[in-house]
């Protein structure tokens, strides 16, 4: 008996060839590989369009997004500019993630919607995305649309949905929803 | 004795700027390259704000390196209960010096008569008189000696950084640095020999000269330029040969227990050894800071076309052709870098012992019997 | 000038190293020790302009044989308590020892003892009879005084060995 045991046989010995086990030519190829990726994305970098495949996250929305995608909450706006919004209360019960706060305003010279948000906040480091304030929502005042909230920041205080950032949307052309025709100006307007 | 004073200060400036720019500039370029190799977009986020303005200047992520540099500093300096403080302590400086010091020999330039820049008779003029210096920190006459013997102290850094942080993986990664880098070492000089023998000079701006009558390095001796290569690659301790750091076993090898700038000198180190193998293999394979055609007065074209140039602007050129041709190799070490995957230890010992060291032994002895062919 | 300077000053690092080496209890500070005494001379190779031997210095000594003693101290790792002493024990008779026989061998060899050289008549061309006789007439005692030194080392040697812990 030789000192020297048998080499153990595995059943997947690998199967190089002489070409493989050369090495140096198997670099080449996996170099060609690597390089002509390099060279083609660069070609489009550099010709202005874009080279890759993920997206910038918060700057872009992503392509294959679905249209019923509920990403960003918006509060959506009279054809005079103000909000919608009548401060019911009724997202901010329904939200089983409680991340909604309303504070409430009245104007008594808007005969038709006296009652409107001072504030209205969405914490979205504690948003779940469920939606359900869009239904419960009475006036159509609350929409989600297919976008990201301005999420990434250094601490929560800049997770708030706050409602000049949540009005930044004017979707006074929606095609999946129409929006409610401009109330007939009201002539009569009681004094304060 | 001035002006010798003033022209090496400026030389050894220059170095540094460029080794330690290139070193910035190379992160950058690992994180892009890989990201444009796999349809990525890469570090895009960091930026630097002009005072009092609300323009952001994103450049493409370039500013990433310098909140690296800077997170590295401002880090707490964690040390831990190790064995032997000095040692510790020592090792991050003896693994980056000498990587800073090979490229004293490196010529990143031709000659340059100082005079020549200003108006004849001018008091800059008088001062530098017409005497010539070779663009080169030291210009020894021993100059691949000097690159072999400080290279070779580098690992010591590595072995005491592995040895007195009183850690089990840095202990494994010490170990195999060493005898890794050891083994690599051979098979480069060797190598490194047989192009001595191609070029019969050891100083590196003979060596350019001669490639600049004959022909580029890659041309003469292909395989020793694919051996120095591999090589050095090991010598850096880049994937495919990082075993000593391999993340997967060893957290990060031998410098595991070090934080904050001292472990930024270890990684520097090994961004700055990128330029310095760039310049080695430039220099001696890919024609140093010449270009084809480019002489001292102009460029000549074989048809006897001539260009004129300034004595400055042939100046600039070579200064520029060689950091051109160095980022180019940078970025192919970078490339070798993401597209390979890593050796197994067995592995990486047979490719050194039983394949590049025959193979340069071999292509020594090929180049020297050609070599007393053509004599 | 200048280089004189330096070469004084990396004459005393050596010195000061090769010490360091001797009365060093823990064996990675002697080889480091080690590593800046091959470092020292070398320098000083350099400032006499043989750029070829300062880098042979450092490529063998420190590139090749002291990486191989760091390598094999830290893979032995020996941590013996003992070490948390830097210095030996015998730190202060040795170095009284070292001086005597310093100051002994300059009495002897410097330039009033019976083994001063006499003055060297210019640097002639190299020549092998010249070469023997100045070694038989003129160094004679230098070379017996490195033998005896080696055998001092040889017996130093065996001490430590034979001591047992």
């Amino acid at each position: 008996m030789s000192g020297r045991p048998a080499k153990k046989q595995y059943w997947n010995e690998p199967e190089l060839g002489l070409w493989e086990r050369l090495y140096i030519f198997e670099i080449v190829r996996g170099l060609s590989i690597t390089g002509g990726v390099f060279f083609r994305n660069m070609w489009k970098w550099v010709t202005g369009r874009k080279g890759a495949l993920t997206a910038y996250y918060p700057e872009e929305v992503r392509a294959d997004y679905s249209p019923n995608n509920r990403g960003r909450h918006v509060l959506t706006q009279r054809p005079d500019g103000k909000v919608q919004c009548v401060a019911c209360n009724m997202c901010a019960t329904a939200c089983p993630a409680y991340c909604i706060e309303i504070e409430a305003a009245i104007d008594p010279t808007d005969g038709a919607h006296p009652k409107s948000p001072a504030r209205f906040e969405i914490d979205y480091s504690r948003c779940i995305f469920c939606g359900f304030c869009v239904e419960a929502c009475p006036e159509d005042a609350i929409r989600m649309v297919k976008d990201t909230p301005d999420l990434p920041g250094f601490d929560r205080d800049v997770m708030w949905g706050r409602k000049d950032l949540l009005m930044l949307w004017h979707p006074l052309a929606d095609p999946r929803k129409r929006y409610p025709p401009a109330p007939e100006p009201t002539t009569e307007v009681r004094e304060p | 004795m001035m002006p010798d004073l003033l022209v090496h200060g400026l030389y050894i400036a220059y170095v540094l700027g460029f080794l330690l720019g290139l070193a910035t500039i190379f992160t950058w370029v690992e994180r892009k390259q890989s990201a444009v190799m796999a349809d990525r977009i890469g570090a895009n986020r960091a930026y630097l704000r002009i005072p009092f303005t609300q323009v952001k200047l994103v450049w493409w992520g370039l500013f990433h390196g310098i909140a690296d540099g800077l997170k590295m500093i401002f880090k707490e300096n964690f040390t831990p209960a190790t064995y032997d403080r000095f040692c510790y302590n020592l090792a991050p400086w003896l693994a980056s010096v000498p990587v800073l010091l090979v490229f004293a020999v490196v010529p990143f330039g031709g000659e340059v008569t100082p005079g020549r820049f200003f108006e004849p008779g001018s008091a800059a003029a008088e001062f530098f008189g017409d005497r010539s210096w070779r663009m080169q920190i030291a210009a020894l006459d021993a100059g691949i000696l000097f690159v072999l013997a400080i290279s070779g102290v580098g690992i010591l850094g590595t072995m005491l950084a592995g040895w007195s942080s009183n850690n089990k993986f840095s202990m494994l990664g010490a170990a195999r640095a060493a005898s890794q880098m050891i083994s690599y070492e051979v098979a480069m000089g060797l190598a490194l020999i047989a192009v001595v023998v191609t070029y019969g000079t050891v100083d590196l701006n003979d060596m350019v000269l001669w490639q600049q009558q004959a022909a580029w390095g890659i041309l003469v001796q292909p395989v020793a330029f694919l051996l120095f290569l591999t090589a050095s690659i090991a010598e850096n301790k880049r994937i495919p040969f990082d075993l000593p750091e391999c993340e997967s076993e060893l957290i990060s090898g031998y410098f595991t227990e070090y934080t904050s700038m001292k472990m930024g000198l270890f990684l520097l180190s090994e961004f700055i050894e990128i330029v310095v193998i760039s310049a080695l293999v430039v220099t001696l394979f890919l024609g140093g800071y010449t270009l084809p055609f480019l002489r001292p007065e102009g460029f000549v074209l074989p048809g006897g076309a001539t260009w004129e140039l300034s004595h400055f602007a042939v100046v600039v050129l070579q200064v520029l052709t060689f950091t051109a041709k160095v980022f180019v190799v940078g970025c192919f070490q970078i490339g070798i870098r993401w597209t390979l995957p890593r050796f197994r230890y067995d592995q990486l010992m047979d490719l050194g012992w039983k394949f590049l060291l025959p193979l340069a032994a071999l292509n020594l002895v090929v180049t020297a019997v050609v070599r007393w062919w053509t004599l | 000038m200048i280089v004189d300077a330096f070469i004084v000053l990396f004459g005393v690092l050596a010195l000061v190293f090769a010490g360091i080496v001797l009365v060093a209890r823990q064996p990675m500070r002697a080889a480091l020790a080690l590593v800046a005494h091959m470092t020292s001379l070398a320098a000083i190779f350099a400032c006499l302009d043989v750029h070829v031997i300062a880098l042979f210095q450092v490529l063998i000594y420190v590139g090749a044989v002291m990486v191989f003693m760091v390598y094999t101290i830290m893979l032995l790792d020996d941590r013996d308590l003992a070490y948390r002493k830097r210095f030996s024990a015998t730190l202060v008779p040795g170095v009284a020892v070292a001086v005597v026989t310093g100051l002994a061998l300059l009495r002897v060899l410097g330039p009033a003892g019976p083994g001063a050289p006499t003055t060297t008549t210019g640097l002639g061309p190299f020549s092998f009879s010249a070469f023997s006789a100045a070694f038989m007439t003129r160094y004679w005692l230098h070379f017996e005084l490195a033998t005896v030194l080696l055998l001092a080392g040889i017996v130093a040697a065996w001490a430590v060995i034979r001591e047992e812990r």
